[in-house]
């Protein structure tokens, strides 16, 4: 049978983003493919060369639109690790409120599209609603839904609102109770597991070599988290599991992310509870008015991954050097030609969903 | 063939049979002389279909501008097909960056764009409004041009966002590009970073009364 | 520029853990390839590696366990790029970074592509932003920018200024043209008197001090 490229993108339904996705196809069967990105590059790495880092940080939000505080936070823990800063207690934990709030509306984005992709439209509508309650609270705490440009260099910008304790573990019970029906209507359908399962899967070796990180990797079955091995702000003093997959396919992606919502309620459950009271940002601090002349490698936790930031100073202006953003989709999405021969085009929205694109943050 | 001179009866029957002065009806239609053109006889039958269609179309546009059927029509018709055009305003399922997820929200349930009849449809074939929500790199520019002349006529485009005003927070970039206007016709413009996604409510809302007022391009066309 | 910290971290007293230990011996053994390893802090490792020897001294880092490429990029020096690698161990959860430096007028590097496969998109992406050039990366082209583009952002030598600073450099070269247009369009003024003749040198004036042998 004759084969042909097929070009899947850049405006697709399915891509959730701009990209491009070209497929050599056999009848129904992928042999080869290959990905074009590039078509949002903005050389935000550039960009922060010419700024300075207050200027710099409402930038970071649009770093990724979908998980925009996760870069936010990165960026302020990279620098105040660069100018050696540590921000006081009760801001890290909100913080780490904000990131795993964050986590939730970004899983529930993810949750939307991935079914929608596959026809479940009731998901999409579902999780986008419940989502608009996680940005009601972000509202609500920052003053913005998606941008929030929230912390500082040295704390947060604003303290927790009164009553902010009550309305969100109030959300994060209703949350669990909708982690249970999304389960119902996903995990519990016979029509959902035949159009994931299977799909797209790799081994943990075949995945580390390809650089794949997060709900990808522990999908495969390594149980890693940053928060765990390398852990920053206060997830050290914080309990919660890491949910880990079998082989690495559609049906793993998804089980694993569904848990990790379950476990970020928790998780702000617990900082509700531990949160001590004190600044929300460090008395008297000043931007230093030059950077020192050193590279700091900062990793974290983002919904999507190991999200890094690589500042280096100059020691001469309060300008970086050179800002490296790893994005972790970026890896993810270059590395699907590599697993994705053998399989159907029907089944090419469930791969490309399940790498979870943001295309700000990988065309950055 | 005889005629009265100028004179314009009402149907006083067809072509053939009256004689309009030559200026008249150049002044009226824009052609030279219509009823020498026309065919008459058993050329008819043996004209090609195109001829027929054509010389359909002309005899009808020079009736029509005699009388005047075609204001009425139009006046009847425009109305009609500018309601049907904004009560079902397709846009396309393009988003580009942080923008298209409030305008993602828009068709949620909370603000449930659709029960102003706009829904999202992925062929541009089928669209009417084109929502530009994200910066544009000098890589996307050929992308939206080809989406925007596959989209059929009468279209709409939506300017989005900061970025898609102006290149937004982007102006030292070396790839975006200066708004949306470079290189769409842009009918209305959605400051904010990103905007709420009541103001791309109210944005469609606006949209619509546009339609309403300016009524649509494809009326009734005679000819 | 940016120093490795060695000798603070070893002033600190920072807690060395068994791995860290090995590491540092195997990155000793490797010298004159690999030089000034140190610990900058629990968990965070650094070393130089000259330029031709990263493969190798990777390939061995990832046999004692950095089995993760977290990043690979570049950071210019003008004169010369120096190479960042990032690796992570998954199982002893420490971060190495090692730096090797290569010429910046032509730079060249060795691909990491035969130990890690996604290696090539980080390696890319530097050959779009940088211009260098990875020796044994399969598919090595542009990935972010448009293909037919010739120049490379990210180095230091391609400037980019911001709509303000171009709207101003763009005020000021219209109000240069216009001035020197308004020059050449503007009669020529009439040809100035002839000077005085200059005035005899007054009497009283001490002659100058001469520099004169004491």
């Amino acid at each position: 049978m004759t084969q042909m490229w097929l070009n899947m993108g850049p405006q697709h339904p399915a891509t959730h983003g701009l990209w491009d996705l070209l497929v050599r196809v056999d009848g129904e069967t992928i042999v080869e493919a290959q990905t074009k990105i590039g078509y949002l590059h903005r050389g935000v790495e550039k960009i922060a060369e010419n700024r300075t880092i207050e200027k710099f940080l409402p930038l970071n939000d649009r770093l990724c639109y979908v998980a925009n505080s996760s870069w936010t936070v990165l960026f302020v823990n990279a620098v105040e690790e660069l100018i050696e800063v540590v921000p006081p207690e009760r801001a890290q934990y909100i913080r780490v409120i904000v990131l795993e709030l964050q986590r939730i509306a970004s899983h529930l984005v993810w949750l939307g599209a991935y079914c929608s992709d596959m026809g479940l439209l009731t998901m999409i509508l579902w999780g986008w609603r419940d989502r608009e309650l996680i940005l009601d609270l972000f509202q609500f705490l920052t003053g913005a839904r998606i941008m929030h440009n929230f912390p500082r260099v040295g704390g947060v910008r604003n303290d927790l609102p009164p009553t902010f304790k009550e309305r969100t573990l109030k959300a994060m019970d209703y949350m669990d109770k909708r982690c249970d029906e999304y389960e119902d209507i996903c995990g519990r359908s016979e029509l959902f597991r035949m159009r994931t399962k299977g799909i797209g899967p790799y081994s943990i070796e075949k995945a580390i070599a390809l650089g794949a990180t997060g709900p990808m990797l522990r999908a495969a079955g390594l149980a890693q988290d940053i928060r765990k091995d390398d852990p920053y702000l206060v997830y050290d003093r914080l309990d919660f599991n890491v949910p880990v997959g079998k082989n690495g396919d559609g049906w793993d992606r998804y089980t694993v992310r569904l848990e990790e919502i379950r476990e970020s309620a928790s998780l702000v459950r617990q900082c509700l509870q531990k949160m001590p009271e004190g600044d929300f940002m460090l008395p008297g601090f000043k931007m230093p008015k030059v950077l020192p002349a050193r590279a700091i490698y900062r990793r974290a936790e983002d919904p999507r991954g190991e999200g890094a930031v690589y500042i280096a100073g100059d020691g001469k202006t309060n300008r970086p050097y050179r800002l490296k953003i790893r994005s972790p989709t970026y890896i993810h999405l270059l590395g699907i030609p590599h697993y994705i021969p053998g399989a159907r085009v029907s089944d090419v929205p469930i791969i490309m969903g399940g790498a979870d694109p943001c295309m700000a943050e990988v065309d950055r | 063939m005889e005629g009265d001179g100028s004179g314009k009866e009402a149907g006083a029957g067809g072509p053939k049979e009256r004689r309009v002065d030559a200026d008249e009806a150049a002044a009226d239609i824009g052609e030279e002389d219509v009823c020498e053109t026309a065919p008459s006889g058993p050329s008819i039958v043996m004209a090609s279909l195109d001829e027929l269609i054509e010389w359909l179309v002309r005899v009808l546009d020079w009736g029509a501008g005699i009388v005047p059927v075609k204001p009425l029509v139009n006046k009847i018709a425009r109305p009609v097909f500018a309601w049907s055009q904004r009560a079902s305003v397709f846009a396309l399922h393009s988003g580009l960056a942080c923008c298209a997820m409030e305008m993602g929200v828009v068709g949620m349930p909370r603000l449930d764009s659709e029960r102003l009849g706009v829904a999202w449809f992925s062929s541009p074939r089928r669209c009417d409004l084109f929502l530009v929500n994200g910066w544009i790199t000098k890589k996307t520019r050929p992308v939206l041009r080809t989406l925007y002349e596959q989209m059929p006529e009468p279209k709409w485009v939506i300017a989005m966002g900061e970025c898609a005003i102006s290149g937004g927070p982007w102006h030292d970039s070396y790839n975006v590009i200066y708004g949306a206007d470079e290189l769409l016709p842009v009918d209305i413009y959605i400051p904010g970073c990103p905007p709420r996604p009541e103001a791309l409510l109210d944005a469609l809302v606006k949209l619509q009364t546009k339609i309403q007022k300016e009524g649509t391009t494809s009326g009734l066309k005679l000819g | 520029m940016t120093g490795t910290g060695g000798a603070a971290a070893a002033a600190a007293g920072a807690a060395r853990s068994a791995f860290e230990e090995r590491v540092l011996a195997e990155l000793g053994a490797m010298a004159p390839a690999v030089s000034e390893p140190a610990i900058q802090k629990p968990h965070r490792l650094i070393a130089r590696v000259k330029a031709g020897s990263i493969v190798d001294v990777s390939r061995r880092l990832k046999l004692i366990g950095f089995d993760h490429l977290s990043c690979e990029t570049c950071v210019d020096y003008e004169s010369e790029i120096e190479m960042v690698y990032l690796l992570w161990s998954y199982k002893e959860k420490c971060l190495i970074e090692l730096r090797s430096r290569i010429s910046g007028t032509e730079p060249k590097a060795a691909s990491l592509v035969p130990v890690w496969t996604g290696a090539e998109f980080h390696e890319r992406e530097a050959y779009d932003m940088f211009g260098v050039i990875f020796e044994g990366c399969p598919n090595l082209r542009r990935v972010l920018l448009p293909d037919e583009w010739t120049l490379f952002p990210f180095r230091k030598s391609f400037k980019i200024e911001s709509i303000h600073e171009k709207r101003k450099r763009a005020e000021a070269e219209k109000a240069k043209a216009a001035k020197a247009a308004a020059a050449a369009a503007a009669p020529k003024p009439p040809a100035p008197p002839a000077p005085p003749a200059p005035a005899p040198p007054a009497q009283n004036v001490p002659p100058e001090k001469e520099a004169g042998p004491k």
